[in-house]
């Protein structure tokens, strides 16, 4: 290795380093670190707006459930491919078996882009989907109206449930 | 090219004949000359439809029949080619009426009356409807419906083909829903959006007529209506805003059959073909406010028998319900909607918004002060006569029907969604009628009589959140009423 | 007059040689020409047998690029006023609605001739090199499947500019079959979503894409991939005369098998140009390019369906999900990356694997080649055919429905 090597070495190498970084920084560049979007936690009423069964909150794509004192929200955007799901309602109770249990439904939902159905607690019977609906957390704000917050999934067992 | 001349000139006599090539595709530029000639004409066509379009036609029929009322002289004044309203708060940007290109008389006094054609005509202006709402603040899409921007008929009143939501209402549209008017009665939707909290405004008779009944027959004890009601029934708030995916018209429709509802063997949309509807939502309520039941078996909203002309009034007034995007400057009432946000936000707990008579002031007046105080009135004297009892019975008559009890009992009139109550109180005691007024839920949960019923009724009575003393009124009136 | 007619000859001698000097320097001395060979094979000239596909996908690329330039004046790329931007353009920019639909109708056509192209390439062992050592055409093969993924992605760009229903839900179904993708999946969908949600930031996204990014990769493929046919001798068919010579034992003469392109082959491609342009015209004509409702994230159109080069993949993606009792994987992943993905690379070494004879070369249905059409064949039907049954038997909520019997889906109004 002579100087004149080292520097000819050093030299190249400055250059692809100079190009290649300055390529990076411009494909980094366009990854988001701020973006312009609405909350992923909201208010969606009080609970005593909400009527017994299932609400559609077409805004954020988000069904609610009231049983009684009890409520839970479901999502309306399909597993498979992200559609907006469409209630379908019965007039008769349903009984359906999901895996091993017997469960009661009054509703279901079916996806209109590919035909994916799912039960009444968001278990995907029919069609391409291939994760049951989200469940997520919902609780009381100070100001006493529903609370969801759609960055994070709970179990579908998920209860809010109000006293009095 | 130089030096090429110079090399051919002297070898000319010999290289020229093998210097010359045989074109073998000569056919090719037949071919050319033939396209040419395709193109030609497509590109002449194409002219034509840029130069000649739909409007054209029209503005040259309007000015015809224009010179002839009106006189050449001041129809030359009026400007044409492509017209427009532009009113970027309401409309947006990028968006501007452009009904005016074809719809030229509307800004023009003298094309009334049936001898020029409706598109042609001046725009009615009834109780100065015009003069409180000019062209060319409003526009009008906003009232007539249809695709801004466009300027083909189709396009522009958005007929059936055309993909847009809102299309424009004509008398075709009124005929097709059996309508039994000649004037354009289904825009008072459109009126609603500014002045939904307003009653008895000249000119939205339909509108007014299904808020009366809404007011009479107490719909929000039952629905969400405005930010406020029960939670028997879906929260219609913003019922116009539904997408037509949310109804599904393949579903059994069901008769009443000795008071039960049992599948007719067709679905809903056979029923509207049936009756020569058109499949739509607007079919959807219709049907639905004449029996809830044939739509929903297991609805609990009762029968009320509206004629045809209410069930397309209450069909209007909930598909009038949108939340949209109007600057408050438009709004008739613009607090009322600025509290109705305020309720959905939670700012300000939910309670009902009252909507403002337009009825001549004198006559509002009497209104307030007839609600604010309990000053004798013709209903008062009646209840004074037969037992001479309470004020607090004419004020239990009034939260009789103020707290929704009407909704589902009368006094008297037979049974509906709940029990006949008259007589109610020399079957039940006092406090067993408080409570049922107060704690309906525990009631029905714990009462052997309150679970009786509600197994008899099938309808759940909803908790009105009425005070105890409220209830010792409510309790007087139904006394009174014996 | 006479001072006219030279300076006229002068301009433009080297479209209309008089003589074979000139033919043969014609393609020297002028900067549109260079592109061209001094000379053409025969068979290459023929109709039918490459029915000059390549041609005419080239040249709907250049309606599309004209077009696409002057569409660029007229649009805007933002939520609020890209459909409205449409609707004027429809309506009130003269010739505005002709552009559109040349545009649209340019685009479909692309993808089908591009396809096509691709067929017959095939079909004719037309990625071989027929014993040419100088020749690599398996590199142009490959190079041209790129091509038809940028021609896919051009055209999937391109319609979600107008942000009516069939763009929004196109876009979020592609960005969550991106989404499907284990590992980077997340990551994917918020680089083509620019953020966790389909809004602005997408559109711009796409826009960008559309108008520059791809075109200009597009651009150097297409540049590159026609070098390679001159740099590899030709269209393959061309090695056939070499072939027949060697058998024969016959030597070759330049004009006993070639003309000279100038004007032979230029004027016959200004032809297909000029035929191309009579096509999408005449569809511009008598049919409009479609607009749905603007766009609402609220609800999803009913039944909601990608234009038909994407039905094959719509089809596989509703019937791949495989279910265990272990897991699940969602058919967005193995209808919408798995099988493309495998169609993909396999159609890439599809030339690397052919072992046919190079007399098969540039042949249509050369018989050492059964097995490798008659597959390629069953696969392009089979797509075909998902393409059909999505198209016609598919209805509201991807039910299957006979074509005639689609349940109706009620309007507000």
């Amino acid at each position: 290795m002579t100087r004149r090597k080292f520097l000819a070495y050093l030299g190249r190498f400055a250059v692809l380093f100079a190009l290649v970084g300055q390529a990076l920084a411009m494909l980094r560049s366009i990854v988001p670190n701020a973006v312009y979007e609405p909350p992923k936690k909201f208010k969606i009423g009080f609970p005593d707006e909400f009527s017994e069964g299932i609400t559609f909150l077409s805004k954020y794509r988000l069904f609610v459930i009231r049983e009684g004192n009890k409520f839970w929200t479901i999502s309306a955007v399909c597993t498979h491919l992200g559609c907006t799901v469409n209630l379908v309602t019965f007039p008769q109770p349903k009984k359906v078996k999901i895996g091993k249990k017997e469960f009661t439904e009054q509703w279901e939902f079916h996806c209109p882009c590919h035909g994916s159905k799912f039960y009444g607690e968001g278990t995907p019977f029919a069609g391409p989907a291939p994760r049951p609906l989200p469940y997520y957390p919902l609780d009381i704000a100070p100001d006493g109206q529903l609370i969801v917050d759609t960055s994070r999934e709970v179990k579908s067992d998920f209860r809010l449930v109000l006293n009095a | 090219m130089a030096e090429e001349r110079k090399e051919q000139k002297p070898q000319q006599p010999v290289k020229k004949p093998a210097n010359v090539f045989e074109d073998k595709y000569w056919k090719d530029s037949l071919l050319i000359y033939l396209l040419g000639f395709i193109l030609a004409i497509f590109t002449g066509i194409v002219f034509y439809r840029t130069w000649f379009p739909e409007w054209k036609k029209y503005q040259k029929e309007f000015v015809k029949i224009a010179e002839k009322k009106l006189g050449k002289e001041k129809v030359a004044k009026i400007d044409l080619g492509i017209r427009q309203i532009w009113n970027k708060e309401l409309m947006g940007p990028n968006v501007a009426d452009r009904c005016v290109t074809c719809h030229i008389g509307v800004d023009i006094p003298g094309l009334e009356g049936d001898d020029v054609p409706v598109v042609f005509r001046t725009h009615p202006n009834p109780n100065g409807l015009l003069d409180k709402h000019p062209l060319n603040k409003f526009g009008c899409t906003i009232c007539h419906g249809g695709i801004p921007n466009a300027l083909t008929k189709k396009e522009a009143h958005a007929e059936h083909g055309v993909r847009w939501l809102w299309p424009t209402y004509t008398r075709e549209m009124q005929e097709h829903y059996k309508f039994e008017e000649d004037r354009l009665v289904m825009l008072q939707m459109n009126c609603n959006y500014c002045h939904r909290f307003e009653k008895d405004v000249p000119g939205m008779d339909y509108i007014n007529l299904a808020k009366d009944i809404m007011i009479e027959k107490n719909c929000q004890s039952c629905h969400v209506i405005d930010g406020y009601g029960g939670n028997i029934g879906p929260n219609l708030t913003y019922e116009g805003d539904k997408s037509h995916e949310m109804f599904d018209i393949h579903a059994p429709y069901y008769v009443i059959k000795n008071g039960k509802p049992e599948p007719s063997g067709h679905s809903i949309a056979d029923e509207m073909k049936k009756r020569g509807l058109p499949l739509s939502v607007f079919s959807w309520h219709i049907l639905h406010f004449e029996e809830p039941r044939s739509i929903t078996p297991t609805s609990s909203m009762p029968t009320y028998n509206f004629s045809e002309k209410e069930k397309r009034a209450l069909t209007m007034l909930v598909m009038s319900w949108r939340r949209l995007d109007i600057p408050s400057r438009y709004l008739s009432h613009p607090e009322k909607y600025q509290l109705l946000r305020l309720m959905e936000e939670g700012r300000v707990k939910p309670q009902p918004i009252e909507y403002i008579s337009l009825k001549s002031s004198e006559q509002a007046k009497v209104v307030q002060e007839k609600e604010e105080s309990q000053a004798p009135s013709e209903e008062t004297k009646e209840v004074k006569k037969e037992d001479g009892s309470s004020a607090l019975a004419e004020k239990g008559k009034e939260l009789f029907d103020k707290r929704g009890c009407t909704a589902c009992h009368t006094v008297g009139g037979g049974r509906l969604v709940g029990p006949d109550l008259k007589g109610v109180t020399a079957r039940r005691d006092k406090k067993w009628i408080l409570s049922m007024i107060l704690n309906p839920d525990s009631m029905q949960k714990n009462d052997p009589v309150a679970k009786k019923l509600l197994e008899e009724y099938g309808v759940p009575m909803p908790n009105q959140g009425v005070t105890p003393e409220e209830a010792e009124a409510i309790y007087e009136f139904l006394k009174a009423n014996e | 007059m006479q001072k006219l007619n030279e300076w006229w000859r002068k301009l433009t001698w080297t479209f209309a040689p008089s003589n074979k000097v000139e033919a043969t320097k014609a393609v020297t001395k002028n900067f549109i020409l260079h592109w061209f060979p001094a000379r053409v094979t025969f068979r290459s000239m023929s109709w039918t047998y490459s029915f000059w596909l390549g041609t005419i996908s080239f040249s709907l690329f250049l309606i599309l690029t004209i077009t696409g330039i002057i569409l660029m004046f007229l649009y805007i790329p933002s939520t609020e006023r890209a459909y409205w931007t449409i609707k004027d353009i429809q309506h009130v920019v003269s010739f505005g609605w002709f552009l559109r639909n040349m545009h649209r109708w340019a685009a479909h056509l692309m993808v089908f001739f591009v396809t096509l192209h691709m067929v017959r390439v095939f079909f004719t062992g037309a990625f071989k090199n027929g014993g040419n050592p100088d020749a690599n055409r398996p590199v142009n093969w490959a190079v041209g499947m790129f091509l038809l993924v940028f021609t896919l992605l051009l055209s999937y760009t391109g319609y979600l500019l107008p942000w009516d229903q069939l763009a929004l839900w196109a876009i979020t179904i592609g960005a969550n079959i991106a989404k499907s993708v284990p590992v980077l999946g997340n990551t994917l969908h918020y680089l083509m979503a620019g953020g966790t949600q389909i809004d602005q930031n997408t559109l711009i996204r796409f826009y960008t894409l559309h108008v520059i990014a791809l075109p200009a990769l597009l651009l150097v493929a297409v540049s590159y991939h026609m070098w390679r046919v001159r740099r590899d001798g030709g269209l393959a068919v061309s090695e056939q005369y070499k072939l027949q010579a060697k058998k024969e034992g016959k030597r070759l003469v330049p004009d006993d098998y070639t003309t000279f392109a100038v004007p032979a082959l230029i004027r016959r491609a200004f032809l297909v140009f000029l035929i191309s342009t009579a096509a999408v015209m005449l569809l511009s004509l008598i049919s409009n390019a479609p607009l749905e409702e603007p766009a609402d994230p609220s609800w999803t159109p009913n039944p909601a369906k990608a234009p038909w080069y994407f039905l094959w993949l719509q089809e596989l993606l509703a019937i791949t999900t495989i279910r265990t009792p272990w897991f699940t994987i969602n058919g967005g992943f193995v209808g919408g990356v798995v099988i493309p993905g495998i169609l993909f690379l396999w159609g890439l070494i599809v030339p690397f694997i052919d072992k046919s004879p190079d007399e098969a070369t540039g042949v249509w249905f050369h018989p050492s080649r059964k097995l490798q059409n008659w597959t390629f064949g069953l696969i392009m039907l089979f797509l075909a055919f998902l393409t059909i049954f999505a198209m016609y038997f598919r209805g509201p909520s991807w039910n299957i429905y006979w074509p005639w019997a689609w349940p109706p889906i009620p309007h507000l109004f």
